[in-house]
């Protein structure tokens, strides 16, 4: 009798595994069911079953089907106990202050042939502090349920005495992110806890992500690391593609001799494997590369050319650069009454940065890699950068200007050359051709003023689809990063001083200061300002100041103070000493005496200083500090005091840094180059009391 | 310009035409239908039938897509005044009102016109909170109004956006988008402890001058004593608010009480109505913005405030959860063991205490989610050490447990954080609480410990935990207390320095530093970085003395050790750090004695001054001179008195010889904003003294 029932069994799980939309209700239900209908405001469930649109949040069409059971553990679980045991020793003894050890890290990519692929993870690893413990107690990984599902496959913690505590994999969670502020994406982060870690342990789990839905079967960038904060005994990657897919891939920082894969070809398919042993922690250094940058990794693309993704990229921008009568309208208010057609453009830019606001919507690749159309952006008057930059894209196009949309990373994140196609970027800005003249404009920020752009985008590489090229943004000259100090100090005998200080800027740094007070209440500019008074000097006393142009971005910003400085200069005996109020600089970048990486600021700087002193007339000048030229291939410095007449001293100093990364190899040169700079910026000046005043 | 639809046919318009115009309720509210290749079209369904979408795209028109290439489709919700599309259209007063207000707070980031919040109480133990704002736009830095979050307990409450849209200055509408709604967990990486979430939504069209409109509403499904119907509300923000009104309704005969604080003469309306419920009505009116300044109090014991909740008695509310959490407390086998293995050998009490501290903070790991966002009733305390995982409760009770196993007079207590605010005492309710510790007296101490920090000995509760009220949960002796306040002795930092300068102007700095308190708890994370780090670590911290400086080496007590004290020893040089004028004349500062002003540089001050402990710091200074010099200045010393702290210091020159000493102390956590100038004066004096200069020259 029992074998009646196995046929309708088997039914009954096949009708469950089968493809059904899914309506997922606005109470966190969902239903299944065959085919969906929609009219008249009304979700057809069935015959004579609809259930309302507002109670409907989202109409899945052919929806993933429900997700198989994990697989038992026995099956694939290594069951080497007493070896993992043995082998995390040895690796304890290798690495004794170690937080941490990454025992295996194996990393598998398979791509099928109808563009579906899995990526499966083996993860196990040593605790050895507290800090590890939290880290890796916790397991888990980002997914776009509705293209990706996740299994967790089996996990465990093995304790020192060889106790393994399994995890039940059905405890894994699967929990939507509740964005950031400004940030909304539909992506799910699933999640699982390990039991009873703790020093000593071994942590170790195994989970596999499939991408059942592909948006492009031809998209398929498998990337790895085989390196971080923490030693790793063993991390493998192992890339399988369709025998009759070619893969390409760029090792970085691989140790010698691993940058090649081992292939092997079948006859379905090829595999493509890299593996080392033994990699050293990183250890960080203060101003040093992106760790993305000096870490081993590898990454892999289906593609030798970038004309797929070109092609790709330039479908998805060009149907959001559409130009409709709003924003014809638009451009035209903004742009009436221009000189010219740069002006014009530094309107659009000013107008994109301020009154488009920073929000981020991705719902989907398109959204993701391309953002948005330029007239629902204008229309919502939000976008995040991508949007920002096929709206200001297409206002230029307005006004007979082209420019495209390229896509960077920042040069805080990543450096890449970008000879390997992927689609790979966190940031886009607009690539701009005003006749002869190519430059780049980033419309992200609210408070850059035109042509600046900020100095996350200086030096990078990018991808212009629309032009089908790999451009580079120069890291642009001292002068683009300028900041300029005025002062005027009057001393009085009795050693009091009142200043008047003016500075002004030019570049992203004028951004950021003039940032700070757009964003700072006016009520607190005042304590503000006295506050950094106070931290150059005791008893500083702001009596009055003027900041310039704080709201209006298309205007130079500058600050004006006027303060006193009671009790300024020091009396030692008959001696009076001080220094230029906040000239003492100091460099954490020179704080080690050796670098392992390079020095690597976001972008070039000049400062200019003069200082003008006015001493009482019974100071009689005792010690004037020298004229100072430091110079290296990266940055120089210039400082002088000059005495006019019998009571005047002119001080002087321009600091100027060309280089947005010093040379490792360099470090010591530069470093006694900014020792030298530091001391120098210590100077004081002395007098003595002439006598009978 | 208009592009042509991809897959759309224009003989559908009509049909589309038609059907929008069916539901006029939902005319604003947006769809939008993914594709699976990956793109998106904001707009509008229409049908989904016999294999095709029909789909409005906002900007391209009609399409008519393959069921087979469309992914899924999201649907805009619509809500209350979806259809208004501009200011006449608008038929709610409140708004209306609202938009008619005078401002005169141009300088302000944004202005809240109104506010009004609801909070009923069910007869069946259900409530609701509904919060309405409008507020105006007035400059770049208050578009942030625009874009909103509201946090609730997913797992017993459901949150709604009833409606948001924006008014722009020239009298357009726009409601919000349902693609720019996002409802998630904060801790999604906890999967066991995922209750919080964090609903948030970016409003359109938003700039200055704009009026934003937005109502959410809270509905949780059953209240009691331990998921309690308790109403918090401040009248002021950091910007200014015109009017705030907080309503409060629950059944007639539900008894009930409030607590206000700083609200002056505002009073409370109360009626009885006939639906058998009473109304509470609270209307403030014209609070100004806030303005920040250094070390202020947390904003609610600053500004007007009030507390509401269901009559209770904080010993009524201890013994009914000190009930609930017995039958969790009762140890297993497992725990009685550990129990018995972690105290064996200590012969007094107060080792019990220590041993079982250590291995709770320690071998257990700590789920940083607390029980306030998450659940007042934990999981057994035996299921907490079988994971050896817990959130601040579930180890706090285990620790009630363990301690009570190893006969220690041991309580778990409920508190509340000075960055919460003071306890509104009046309003008995476990949702005032939102910190937990635990009592336990261990022969002539007591103590109130946490066992959440792994760097935290049993002796060193939390700064923001010190001084402040809490709920012992006991059924037999409940009661109500304040944490003690560590003395300033417990807290601080030490530092005691032997410095040789060598002929050439090098500076040799032997320096130790103990750290006490909360200052120990911080140095102790060293002990996560691996030796490379550690030296990195110095080596910048040297060189935060001077850029010339150079590590010679560090020592570190056993940081690992919860009971040794932290001390560290550096030993560094410093080239070129004394400032020469000629061969004559050499000067110098203290190297590391590191004062600033910083933070008072106002003249004046609105708000008293706060800070989260006592604190106590010292400085010993022997400076060796080279061969051939001899002191001709040193500083005056500085005596402080008079304000919220002291300090004295004196420079002492003596042969070959500079010494320096000074100690500062402040035994108050608070202070009047009048003791502003006295405090102003001493901190001025001891930055003064850091910049001041040992002057030497040459014999």
């Amino acid at each position: 009798m029992r074998r009646l029932y196995l046929p309708l069994a088997l039914l009954a799980l096949a009708a469950s595994f089968a493809h059904a939309d899914i309506i997922k209700l606005r109470n966190g239900k969902s239903i299944r069911a065959p085919h969906v209908q929609y009219a008249r405001g009304q979700v057809i469930v069935a015959k004579g079953k609809a259930i309302p649109r507002n109670a409907v949040k989202e109409i899945v069409v052919e929806g993933e089907p429900p997700a198989a059971p994990a697989p038992a553990r026995a099956a694939t679980v290594p069951k080497d106990i007493q070896d993992v045991l043995r082998f995390a020793k040895q690796q304890q003894a290798k690495y004794p202050d170690a937080s941490g050890i990454l025992l295996e890290d194996d990393g598998t990519f398979t791509l099928n042939a109808d563009g579906t692929n899995v990526y499966r993870y083996h993860f196990r690893g040593l605790v050895l502090k507290d800090s590890k413990k939290r880290a890796w107690g916790q397991g888990g990984l980002y997914l776009d349920d509705q293209r990706e599902r996740a299994k967790l496959l089996w996990a465990r913690t093995i304790q020192p005495d060889g106790r393994v505590i399994d995890v039940d994999p059905a405890t894994a969670k699967l929990a939507a992110l509740p964005g950031r502020t400004r940030f909304f994406n539909r992506g799910k982060i699933f999640s699982w806890s390990m039991p009873q870690v703790e020093i000593g342990s071994v942590v170790e789990y195994c989970y596999e992500k499939v991408e059942f839905d592909p948006f492009d079967p031809m998209m398929f960038f498998p990337g790895f690391y085989f390196q971080g904060g923490d030693p790793v005994a063993h991390s493998k990657m192992t890339v399988t593609m369709p025998a009759d897919k070619p893969l390409y891939w760029e090792a970085r920082n691989m140790p010698a001799g691993k940058a090649d894969a081992v292939v092997t070809r079948g006859k379905a398919t090829t595999s493509y494997v890299w593996e080392v042993s033994n990699m050293a922690p990183m250890i960080p250094e203060p101003m040093m590369p992106p760790q993305s940058s000096i870490l081993a990794n590898v990454q892999c693309s289906p593609f030798k050319t970038w004309d797929y993704l070109f092609d790709w990229m330039e479908r998805f921008q060009k149907r959001r650069m559409v130009v409709t009568p709003e924003i014809e309208a638009a451009v035209a208010k903004i742009t009436k009454g221009a000189k010219d057609t740069e002006e014009k453009i530094a309107r659009l830019y000013h107008y994109v940065e301020r009154d488009i606001r920073y929000v981020s919507i991705k719902g989907s690749i398109g959204s993701g890699w391309s953002g948005h159309p330029a007239a629902f952006t204008l229309k919502c008057k939000y976008g995040d950068c991508i949007d920002k930059a096929i709206l200001f894209a297409t206002m230029l196009k307005i006004i007979g200007v082209q420019s495209e949309p390229v896509v960077l990373f920042t040069n805080d994140t990543d450096v890449d050359d970008r000879k390997l196609p992927t689609m790979r970027g966190n940031h886009a800005i607009n690539h701009v051709q005003l006749g002869e003249r190519s430059f780049y404009l980033d419309a992200t920020s609210s408070v850059h003023r035109y042509p600046s752009i900020s100095r996350g985008d200086h030096g990078v590489a990018v991808v212009n689809a629309l032009r089908r090229r790999i451009g580079f943004i120069p890291v642009p000259p001292p002068e683009a990063n300028c900041r300029t100090y005025d002062m005027d100090m009057a001393v009085a005998a009795h050693g009091n001083a009142d200043v008047h200080y003016h500075s002004r800027y030019v570049g992203d740094y004028e951004a950021g200061v003039r940032a700070y007070y757009m964003y700072t209440p006016k009520t607190n500019h005042a304590r503000a300002l006295s506050n950094m008074l106070s931290g150059i000097n005791a008893k500083a006393r702001l009596k009055r100041y003027k900041l310039t142009n704080v709201y209006d971005i298309s205007k130079p910003f500058s600050i004006d103070m006027w303060y006193g400085l009671p009790d300024y200069v020091v009396k030692a005996g008959d001696l009076r000493i001080f220094a230029v109020p906040g000239g003492e600089m100091e460099f954490p970048e020179a704080a080690l005496p050796k670098r392992k990486y390079d020095v690597v600021y976001s972008t070039s700087l000049k400062t200019v200083k003069r200082v003008a002193i006015q001493v009482p007339a019974s100071y009689r000048l005792k010690y004037l500090p020298p004229k100072v030229t430091f110079k290296t291939p990266y940055a120089t410095y210039e400082a002088q005091y000059e005495q006019q007449g019998g009571s005047a001293i002119v001080f002087t100093s321009t600091f100027s840094r060309k280089a947005r990364i010093i040379p490792v190899k360099d470090y010591p040169l530069y470093r006694q180059f900014l020792q030298n700079v530091s001391k120098s910026s210590k100077e004081q000046i002395f007098f003595e009391i002439k006598e009978g005043k | 310009m208009r592009t042509t639809p991809r897959h759309g046919h224009w003989a559908c318009a009509a049909l589309v035409a038609a059907c929008a115009s069916a539901w006029p309720s939902a005319v604003q509210s947006t769809d939008v239908l993914y594709m699976r290749k990956g793109e998106e079209h904001v707009g509008r369904l229409v049908s989904i039938d016999a294999g095709k979408v029909v789909f409005v795209d906002e900007d391209h028109g009609p399409l008519t897509f393959d069921a087979k290439d469309v992914q899924r489709v999201e649907l805009g919700k619509s809500r209350p005044g979806d259809h208004w599309k501009t200011v006449k259209d608008i038929d709610d007063p409140v708004l209306l009102q609202a938009l008619q207000a005078q401002v005169h707070a141009a300088a302000s980031g944004y202005v809240t016109l109104y506010q009004e919040t609801t909070a009923r109480l069910a007869a069946n133990g259900a409530s609701t909170f509904t919060t309405r704002t409008i507020q105006k736009v007035l400059q770049e830095r208050g578009k942030s109004a625009a874009n909103k979050a509201l946090y609730y307990l997913s797992l017993r409450a459901n949150a709604t956006i009833d409606f948001g849209r924006t008014i722009t200055p020239d009298g357009k509408v726009f409601s919000v988008a349902d693609s720019a709604i996002q409802d998630g967990s904060v801790y999604t990486q906890f999967p066991e402890y995922q209750d919080l979430n964090r609903k948030q939504c970016a409003l359109r069209e938003v700039k200055p001058g704009s009026v934003i409109d937005y109502q959410t509403t809270v509905t949780t499904r059953q209240t009691d004593v331990l998921r309690p119907f308790f109403v918090h509300e401040l009248f002021a923000g950091s910007e200014p608010i015109l009017k705030k009104v907080v309503r409060v309704i629950v059944p007639r005969d539900q008894a009930c009480v409030y607590q206000m604080k700083r609200c002056g003469d505002v009073s409370v309306e109360t009626r009885a109505m006939p639906d058998g419920t009473r109304h509470y009505k609270w209307t403030v009116e014209n609070t100004p913005e806030l303005t920040r300044e250094d070390d202020m109090p947390v904003t609610e014991d600053m500004w007007p405030r009030l507390a509401f909740g269901p009559t209770a008695r904080w010993d009524d509310l201890a013994r009914v959860y000190a009930q609930k959490l017995a039958p969790l407390t009762k140890p297993g086998d497992r725990l009685r063991a550990q129990v018995e293995q972690l105290v064996a050998g200590q012969a007094t009490a107060d080792g019990k205490a220590r041993a079982i501290h250590r291995f709770l903070v320690r071998n257990l790991r700590t789920i940083p989610v607390s029980f306030y966002v998450h659940k007042l009733v934990p999981r057994d305390v035996n299921a907490v050490l079988e994971t050896k995982y817990g959130n601040d409760l579930e180890k706090s009770l285990l620790a009630v447990a363990m301690f009570r196993e190893a006969g220690l007079d041991a309580h778990l207590a409920l508190a509340r954080p000075q960055g919460r605010g003071e306890l509104m005492v009046g309003v008995p309710s476990l949702g005032q609480m939102s910190a937990c510790l635990v009592r336990v007296r261990a022969g002539d101490r007591t103590y109130y410990c946490e066992v959440v920090d792994d760097n935290r000995p049993i002796d060193v509760p939390a700064g923001g935990l010190q001084g402040v009220w809490c709920l012992i949960i006991d059924d037999a002796k409940p009661e109500r207390v304040k944490t003690p306040l560590a003395p300033a002795e417990a807290e601080g930092v030490a530092h005691e320095s032997e410095v040789a300068i060598g002929d050439r102007g090098v500076f040799d700095v032997r320096e130790t530093t103990r750290y006490a308190g909360q200052a120990s708890v911080g140095m102790r994370n060293l002990r996560m970085m691996k030796d490379a780090e550690r030296k990195r670590y110095f080596q910048q911290m040297v060189a935060d003395v001077h850029t010339n400086a150079e590590l010679v080496s560090y020592k570190l007590s056993d940081l690992s050790d919860l009971e040794a004290p932290v001390v560290v020893k550096l030993h560094y040089r410093l080239m070129d750090y004394a400032v020469r004028a000629g061969d004559k004349l050499m000067i110098f500062r203290l190297p590391g004695l590191n004062y600033s002003a910083y933070g008072v540089g106002k003249p004046d001050r609105m708000h008293p001054l706060d800070w989260t402990t006592r604190d106590r710091s010292s400085h010993r200074y022997t400076v060796r001179l080279p061969k051939g010099w001899r002191v001709r200045y040193v500083p005056s010393p500085v005596q402080v008195a008079g304000a919220p702290f002291s300090y004295t210091s004196k420079f002492e020159a003596k042969g070959d010889t500079v010494t320096f000493e000074d100690e500062s102390r402040r035994d108050v956590i608070a202070a009047p904003a009048s003791q502003y100038a006295a405090y102003k004066a001493g901190v001025e004096a001891m930055a003064k003294l850091a910049k001041e200069w040992v002057v030497l020259e040459r014999k």
